[in-house]
């Protein structure tokens, strides 16, 4: 049984839908991640599941116990759902030390004094902030801080974490190292966990499971590699990875295969729903998977170089065909102004 | 903040307790008493106290309240102080809930006064001092008067010399007309519709001489200015803002004048409304006794010569000696002094009708100064 | 967020608390005498009779002539004042700042009293005038002259919101607009003014609003001329039929209510997008002042002369008054010099217990009152319900009553329901009444406060375990406290100076200051009244020296 569990949650604002059905479920020591645009409703989702939104209608079970059940009228409040959540700010509260603000949680079970300090002390020494029980949220640095959010959250065993954006607020070098350690933390410690996040990069490295939300529905739900490599919806496709959007006509389908015609681009994909030729489509290609083609390699388009530049590690050119312009990135210098690029079927999504 | 009883229980309660008690030796009965006075004074003494609604400013009856205390010194006297209309609201508000905290109201508007009588918040009550005042100044044993105050002029003498002031209503009427230039804005008087005491007393006026038209015209002439507190207008007049006050209620003119030798005090020549602080015990008072005892003593020879001598709000009974005493003034003025009697008629004045017809006239009269 | 319950309740009482004196007055107004008389009998004369008096279209024309002048003169003002003790280098703001508060404290009654004294007919300052330079041009009677006077004493009302809001616009917006070329009035005038118009605009509605509901300054200085507005129109029927005509004051109050509320209204919708703008620039970081250069003594002296017209110039005449036994052109006054106004003072025990009663009640009632409104704060704190969102709507409506009716009202409800009778006359009716008359201001300083607490902040303590009041206990009121400070120290400022609505619910002992200073001086006791005063003035003055001292801001 899985240690989280959120069923067909539906909720609104006003008149507004902003959950029309969203389902997912976590197991024990397994993170998942509510990926999606902003409006997409991951946060909303995230909040109903901690009892801060007020769904109409779903359910939501922690530990296999109800939570939350729209039919039942049953709807625990956040405090009684023993959950941990890292918000997006942290939340830390101002007036009180990070001692303080870890324990609060162990006081108000109360827990005896001893057993508050012991257990503090121990969650405070894993995140790596053992020197700073007496400083105030104002002392410390923004990773820091976010550490002592998630070591407040922590401190009471809840069975589930939520966390809010928490990388966001960081800068990137700190987002890298953060993300490590928390992944390695939350399989340690064996919490489910679930994390909101608008990064796909974060949500692949990070997550166990991506539930990817769009307009309050769930566009798709699996393994990071599932979704990148097998996406079911347009959106899906053009959602994850660093994608090129094209759209033509379909010149020739079969075997699963479309070939589509973009204005002189000629691109053939996998095709992600039936199409015949005539038919308006979508390719959706996956940047990184283009390169300069060899001789006699199949999916190539030749087209115009307009201009290179050197990252360091490689160099990105721009090529153009008419309106259409792909970047290709490559390990040296490039010569010529026209070469054959190779867009390879495997990376290419027909909707 | 005590949970107050049904006033019978408490009444009873308080008998039982007197009666319990040696009568004698325990106050001295003021002369002249009859002997069954002990037990009231008794009785009173165990109430312990006495709640008086008044309009009287604290600092005149200051000398009262501490003398009464030296005479009864275990009956404290709970005095608070409420304006004349609002003092009446709480008093009919309080009663009709059957809560009135008062044992005694006393206050200078007459009619509202008597509406309580007429409404029923007065308790018979035949005061031995009863014989002492004049006759007028009672009625049904329920309502006395205390005071005896002349309503009068008032001028700066540094504005209006003393012997341009004129000394009658027709006077002032044809000077102010006169002088019209020179005292536009400088008379004061009150506004007979914002203010109870202003309209009682110019009322009282128009019923003892149609001189009060001529004057209100007069009125009109000079632009008038009306007040609804005496204070301002003292205070003003006392400035030389204003030169003369029409209709100024005694004491406070008289005090005015003591404090300041430029305000003098101009009791009419022709004829001068008396008003008269009435005070009623009430039929729910908590301290029905000690009530009796502060009734009996404003009226007795000692209260009234506190009143006249000390509080300078003239003593209405005609055997105590001094200035601010009925005596004091009668031997000055007369019968040109024409103290309002008690009586069922005061009702006339709060009838609305009469009352709008009143102010219409008068709005006219004012008119045709301007 | 779910235990709806004790918000119900508590939301169920205030509506009570609010519905049963507005009740009260609607049923009031529809009966041909005293409710509580045997000879009241259902009737809607009152109406027709009010709206046919001619007295009531002049009280109507006089306030809405002085809820416009109010606006036009004090919003430009206090805007104006705002923004030179907020983003200037205007010299001496530290010693000015504690003087703008004054006027808002100080009982209207004295202010008006101390303009007769000083500026009136034969005011000193006028005699002085007269002596030296000429007739005076001013009546401090005239109409012109009520609207300049109420005018620019609620000039703080405004400095009070703009104040705020500028505080919390960054200053790095002036500057990049200075450094892009502009001057200092340009600055102003395109950056600053349109990041304040909320706030500006707020305040407008908001002096428009109190423009309704004076009462102490046009009863002072309209009374020699019959110059009535609505509050002071009311009073007529006190006397005008001879007995207290309930029905025809209730008729007013109601008149009141219903043209007030759509400018409360007005006002809570622009306070809402006002909000909106100033959480935006967040919490203001030191503010870098616009430099002013040689115009600053300009300003400083303007500053100066408004200071002079609302302070010194009553407070002048009312302190004057208190030293002499007569004033005016015709004595001098040497003669007339004394110590003997404070000495009587000292002498009445009454005085000495009005006083104490005051602090009581200022300071203990203040709390008290700060609590209440701290539990509805609470209650319709983040609730969406309906049932919290139309009392949003209700607590507005006590506003439009003025002081002496709420207490009228509040004492017939203490007399009339059984459980509260014992009550009636005790500190407690009195502090009810208070706490009734404040609630509209007395809440929103509350909510403000309360709102300006992080909600991520409170619900990580829900979902770390804590329930609403342990949230409430924990985490609002610490880190409101600041807020809820200076709400109090207003509430203290406020009840020390309320004079009106203690009337009825005055008991044996329980005087307070501002309800003696009027009895005094209705009395003809001048000389005491005007000692008092200063004493009074001065207990205002200590507390707000003693508030900025604690850090405590009132525009806060």
């Amino acid at each position: 049984m899985p240690e989280l569990v959120v069923e067909n949650i539906h909720l609104k604002y006003g008149a507004i839908e902003v959950l029309k059905g969203a389902s997912f479920a976590v197991e024990k020591g397994q993170i998942a991640a509510l990926l999606g645009p902003s409006g997409s409703g991951k946060t909303t989702l995230l909040r109903t599941v901690a009892g801060l939104e007020r769904a109409y209608k779903g359910r939501v079970s922690v530990s296999g116990k109800q939570v939350f059940d729209g039919d039942r009228k049953l709807d625990l409040p956040a405090e009684k759902r023993g959950l941990g959540f890292v918000f997006q700010s942290y939340a830390l509260w101002p007036n009180r030390t990070v001692f303080d603000n870890v324990a609060y949680g162990l006081r108000l079970r109360k827990v005896a004094d001893a057993e508050v300090r012991r257990k503090v002390g121990d969650v405070l020494e894993v995140l790596g902030l053992g020197h700073l029980h007496t400083r105030y949220p104002s002392q410390l640095s923004g990773g820091q801080q976010q550490r002592v959010a998630i070591a407040r959250s922590l401190a009471y065993d809840p069975a589930v974490l939520l966390l809010d954006e928490p990388l966001s607020n960081l800068d990137a070098k700190l987002r890298d190292e953060a993300r490590a350690f928390l992944k390695e933390l939350i399989t340690r410690e064996e919490r489910a966990a679930v994390i909101v996040t608008h990064d796909q990069i974060e949500a692949l490295a990070i997550a166990d499971t991506i539930v990817l939300l769009n307009g309050g529905v769930i566009a798709q739900e699996g393994s990071p590699e599932d979704l990148y490599n097998r996406p079911r919806t347009l959106f899906t496709a053009d959602f994850i990875g660093n994608n090129v959007r094209l759209t033509g006509k379909v010149v020739a389908a079969g075997d699963g295969f479309a070939t589509l015609d973009c204005g002189g681009l000629r691109v053939t994909g996998r095709m992600g729903q039936p199409k015949r030729p005539g038919e308006e489509a979508t390719a959706i290609c996956r940047m990184d998977r283009l390169a300069l083609a060899g001789a006699g390699e199949p999916d190539t388009v030749e087209m115009h170089r307009a201009t290179s530049m050197f990252l360091g590690e490689k160099w990105e050119h721009v090529y153009r065909l008419g309106d259409h312009s792909l970047r290709v990135l490559t390990e040296g210098a490039v010569a010529s102004d026209t070469s054959p690029i190779r867009i390879p079927r495997e990376s290419v999504w027909v909707f | 903040m005590t949970i107050l009883k049904k006033p019978a229980i408490g009444r009873a309660f308080w008998a039982v307790i007197a009666m319990a008690m040696p009568v004698a030796g325990l106050a001295q009965i003021p002369e002249g008493y009859p002997a069954e006075y002990a037990d009231i004074l008794a009785v009173a003494e165990a109430e312990g106290s006495v709640v008086i609604y008044a309009n009287t400013e604290h600092a005149a009856v200051e000398a009262i309240l501490a003398d009464f205390q030296k005479a009864f010194p275990k009956i404290r006297a709970d005095y608070i102080e409420i304006k004349a209309a609002d003092l009446f609201s709480r008093v009919s508000s309080e009663a009709a809930a059957d809560a009135l905290k008062a044992d005694v109201v006393w206050s200078s508007a007459m009619d509202l006064q008597y509406q309580m009588v007429e409404d029923g918040v007065a308790a018979e009550y035949a005061s031995p001092e009863k014989g002492a005042i004049p006759e007028w100044a009672s009625y049904g044993d329920r309502i006395y008067g205390t005071t005896y105050e002349p309503v009068v002029m008032v001028y700066n003498s540094k504005v209006v010399a003393d012997d341009q002031m004129p000394r009658t209503h027709a006077g002032l009427a044809s000077w102010l007309t006169e002088n019209r230039d020179t005292m536009k804005g400088k008379v004061a008087t009150y506004d007979p519709e914002r203010s109870g005491l202003g309209f009682f007393a110019v009322n009282e006026d128009a019923k003892h001489s149609d001189d009060l038209w001529p004057l209100v015209t007069a009125f009109g002439a000079v632009d008038t200015k009306f007040y609804t507190a005496t204070g301002t207008m003292l205070e003003k007049i006392s400035a030389g803002e204003h030169a003369i006050g029409y209709n100024i209620v005694g004491p406070y003119a008289y005090l005015r004048a003591e404090r300041d030798p430029n305000v003098k005090v101009v009791v009419p020549q022709d004829f001068t409304v008396v008003l008269s602080r009435l005070a009623i015990v009430t039929e729910q008072a908590r301290h029905p006794n000690a009530a009796r005892v502060f009734l009996d003593y404003l009226l007795s020879h000692r209260g009234q010569s506190v009143i006249g001598n000390a509080a300078h709000l003239f003593a209405i009974r005609p055997d105590v000696e001094g200035k601010a005493t009925i005596a004091g003034l009668t031997a000055e003025h007369g019968d040109r002094l024409k103290p309002v009697a008690i009586g069922p008629h005061l009702l006339d004045a709060i009838q609305p009708m009469e009352r709008l017809a009143f102010f219409r006239k008068w709005a006219d009269a004012l008119k045709a100064g301007k | 967020m779910r235990s709806d319950f004790w918000r119900n309740n508590i939301v169920l009482l205030t509506a009570l608390f609010i519905l049963a004196p507005v009740g009260l007055i609607v049923w009031q107004s529809f009966l041909t005498d005293a409710f509580f008389s045997a000879r009241a009998r259902p009737t809607a004369d009152a109406y027709s009779f009010v709206l046919s008096d001619p007295g009531f279209r002049d009280a109507l024309k006089n306030t809405i002539i002085l809820s416009v002048g109010m606006v036009v003169i004090a919003v430009p003002l206090g805007s104006l004042l705002a923004f030179l003790m907020v983003r200037t280098d205007m010299p001496g703001r530290k010693w000015i700042e504690p003087a703008i508060f004054l006027p808002l404290f100080m009982s209207p009654m004295v202010l008006a009293f101390g303009y007769i004294v000083s500026i009136g007919p034969s005011g000193f300052w006028s005699v002085w005038w007269q002596q030296t330079i000429g007739v005076p041009f001013w009546n401090v009677y005239s109409m012109p002259m009520l609207v300049l006077v109420v005018a620019l004493t609620h000039v703080p009302h405004v400095y009070i919101y703009v104040a705020t809001a500028l505080r919390t616009v960054p200053s790095d917006l002036e500057e990049a607009a200075r450094v892009a070329g502009g001057s200092p009035l340009t600055v102003a005038l395109r950056v600053t003014l349109p990041l304040v118009w909320p706030s500006i605009a707020v305040s407008a509605v908001l002096v428009a609003f109190l423009g309704f509901e004076l009462f102490g300054l046009p009863y002072v200085l309209g009374d020699q001329d019959g110059r009535l507005v609505l509050a002071t129109y009311l009073y007529k029927f006190n006397t005008l039929l001879g007995r207290p005509a309930y029905q025809l004051m209730a008729v007013v109050v109601i008149f009141i209510m219903l043209a007030t509320l759509p400018l409360v209204m007005l006002q809570r919708r622009m306070l809402r997008s006002a909000q909106r703008y100033s959480t935006i620039g967040g919490k203001a970081t030191r503010a870098h002042l616009v430099p002013f250069g040689p115009w600053k003594w300009v300003a400083l002296a303007g500053v100066l002369v408004w200071l002079y017209a609302v302070v010194l110039l009553p407070l002048s005449g009312v302190a004057l008054r208190s030293l002499v036994t007569t004033w005016g052109p015709l004595v001098s006054i040497r003669d007339v010099l004394t110590f003997d106004n404070y000495h009587k003072l000292a002498e009445l025990p009454l005085i000495r217990r009005s006083i104490v009663n005051t602090l009581l009640l200022a300071f203990i009632g203040g709390f008290a009152s700060l609590c209440v409104y701290v539990l509805i704060g609470l209650a319709s704190h983040r609730s969406q319900a309906r049932g919290t969102r139309a009392l949003d709507f209700l607590v507005l409506l006590p506003r439009a009553m003025p002081g002496i009716v709420a207490g009228l009202v509040v004492f017939w409800i203490f007399l009339f329901v059984p459980v509260l009778k014992p009550w009636v006359s005790s500190l407690v009716a009195m502090w009810v009444a208070y706490t009734l008359v404040w609630l509209p201001f007395g809440l929103r300083l509350v909510s403000n406060s309360l709102g300006q607490v992080g909600r991520e902040l409170e619900e990580a303590a829900h979902v770390t375990g804590a329930g609403q009041a342990r949230v409430a206990r924990d985490v609002i009121l610490p880190l409101a406290k600041h807020g809820l400070l200076a709400a109090w120290l207003l509430a203290f400022l406020l009840y020390a100076r309320e004079y009106s609505t203690g009337i009825f619910l005055m008991g044996q002992g329980n005087e307070v200051m501002g309800t003696m200073l009027v009895s005094l001086w209705n009395g003809g006791n001048i000389d005491v009244a005007s000692s008092l005063a200063v004493v009074n003035t001065l207990v205002i003055a200590g507390g707000i020296a003693l508030a900025l001292r604690l850090g405590v801001r009132l525009d806060a």
